[in-house]
């Protein structure tokens, strides 16, 4: 029987690092390398941390609880000793190892036990092919959630992660430009345990995780091991045997404090938790009668729903519906990016909208004009006066044009060819600037040609 | 460097272990040590401000020390993996 077990990472969403006041800046806003950085996070001789950053701990403790965990109300930061180049202290801080409880223990997501979840910091940034290091990320603060190795195949990893950072991207905990990365504990009965480390997507996961199953199918592993998945070999590849917490030479912090986590704080982070994926999914179909696909749609981007429910009941929902889930995600997805680097303002959305359900522009038209928000969106007032639909003596007008200019597609559809009447109309929408109706086209067209 | 003979390697290794036996007991005669050396402070973490960025400063200081660098970044060992 198979056995796998998660160490994820995500990266917390905080303006500062753990222990000093440089900015944390990843994903498409990166910075210039090694800018942010001080005396602290550069492990200067001398330096000493600051106070921890309060923000990471209630980020944490957000996570803990919504993973179903016990919170720890008192947590000593540790140091994890280990000689790498990304590691300018030598040592990692974090609330885990052999002296420290960690800040949520025991809990329980989507039908997988969690161990534990805890704070640390991360490393620099180190490119082992050119030994370059960039230091921007030294001392950012991370949540790392350890699962039990209750997970039996690829297939039911990726959906449960993927429900994950759904729903940890409701509450906001998570930096979105950075998303996850993942160590993966792969065992099968009889052999020992392998540790496929740092993966940082989804797909190369569930491949990391099923080449994995069959190389240990056919070689069953006799001592623990540290292994990398190679993308181009589809195999993982031997790093280190196993590091043991002895390895890790923990001590506990003596530059900082034992935190000490009131239970009003825990209450108070608990009734901030806003309504998750699953509750929101279920009122969505009950209260408004959204079709479940739909809702599964909606609920799985925290961005994409707000924007629904920020517009609801403002246009008809069965306009809005098929124009937030189909064609503004398809803006996405076109472009290669996620729904969320769209930086899309609801009210110009609404105007959007509102000119298609008043019949003020076509559907072409505004399609036209949302290709255009890749980016971020701008108001479509201008485009919208431009795009006026034509009256239909202009549309008769351009059928005309169109007829003219096309005698052979003419000659088709009089011979019996009906596909040239679509020839025939996309001249017109084209002669038109995608203005007119294209219903009323076809309507005109047929009567002329009769 | 001076290679040294089994007989010294021995009889630094029993010097040795008589050095640790000897202070492990000291050790074990102090009343009272200390668990732990934890700092007692009023407070435990600190509040976020805005955020410190481009400091270009100490880039250029770290820069200059390196023995190894080019335009942005230290450069360190390198690995085939």
């Amino acid at each position: 029987m198979v056995k796998i077990g998660l160490e994820i990472h995500g990266y917390l969403a905080t303006n500062e690092k753990l222990f000093c006041r440089c900015a944390v800046e990843r994903g498409r806003k990166f910075s210039k390398p090694n800018t942010n950085i001080c005396p602290v996070c550069t492990a200067q001789p001398g330096s000493k941390p600051l106070l921890p950053n309060d923000m990471a701990i209630k980020q944490v403790i957000k996570i803990g609880l919504i993973l179903g965990c016990k919170i720890s109300e008192k947590i000593v930061f540790q140091r994890k000793h280990y000689s790498w180049p990304d590691l300018p202290k030598g040592f990692q801080s974090t609330i885990s190892g052999a002296h420290s409880t960690p800040n949520a223990t025991g809990g329980k997501f989507d039908g997988i036990r969690i161990n534990e979840c805890h704070l640390e910091e991360d490393p620099a940034q180190w490119n082992p092919a050119t030994g370059e290091i960039d230091y921007n990320r030294s001392g950012a603060p991370l949540v790392e959630i350890v699962t039990e190795p209750d997970f039996k195949s690829a297939e039911e990893v990726v959906s449960w992660l993927s429900n994950l950072v759904a729903t940890l991207s409701y509450v906001k905990t998570i930096d979105k430009n950075s998303g996850i990365k993942a160590d993966v504990n792969v065992s099968i009965d009889g052999g020992k345990r392998i540790e496929i480390k740092n993966i940082n997507s989804l797909r190369k996961i569930k491949e990391a995780i099923e080449s994995e199953v069959s190389r240990q199918e056919k070689d069953l592993p006799k001592i623990e091991e540290t292994r990398m998945y190679d993308e181009e070999k589809k195999t993982t590849i031997l790093m280190r045997t196993k590091d043991s917490a002895l390895d890790y030479r923990f001590i506990s912090e003596p530059d900082l404090s034992l935190i000490e986590i009131s239970k009003e704080t825990i209450a108070k982070i608990k009734n901030s938790i806003p309504e998750l994926p699953l509750g929101k999914l279920k009122r969505l179909v009950k209260e408004h009668k959204i079709k479940e696909e739909y809702a599964r749609i909606l609920t799985k981007n925290v961005f994409l729903v707000e924007l629904f429910e920020n517009l609801l009941g403002k246009v008809k929902t069965e306009l809005l519906l098929p124009w937030i889930t189909t064609e503004l995600l398809g803006v996405a997805n076109y472009n290669k990016i996620a729904f969320d680097e769209m930086e899309i303002n609801s009210e110009h959305f609404l105007e959007l909208l509102k000119a298609v359900e008043n019949g003020k522009i076509n559907e072409l038209k505004a399609k036209e004009i949302l290709r255009n928000w890749k980016d971020a969106s701008t108001s479509p007032k201008g485009e919208i006066e431009e795009g006026k639909k034509i009256s239909d003596d202009e549309i008769e007008s351009l059928v005309r044009e169109a007829i003219d200019e096309n005698a052979k597609a003419v000659d088709d559809y009089k011979a019996g060819e009906k596909s040239s009447l679509n020839f025939l109309m996309g001249a017109v929408m084209k002669k038109s600037n995608k203005r007119a109706d294209s219903k009323k086209v076809k309507e005109v067209l047929e009567k002329v040609l009769k | 460097m001076k290679k040294i003979s089994e007989e010294e390697k021995n009889k630094i290794q029993e010097e040795a272990k008589a050095i640790i036996k000897s202070f492990s007991k000291k050790l074990s005669e102090i009343k009272n040590m200390p668990e732990e050396s934890f700092i007692e402070r009023k407070t435990s973490t600190r509040a976020e401000t805005n955020a410190e960025k481009g400091n270009s400063e100490l880039k250029e200081q770290i820069l200059k020390n390196a023995e190894n660098k080019n335009e942005d970044f230290v450069i360190a060992e390198k690995k085939g993996w």
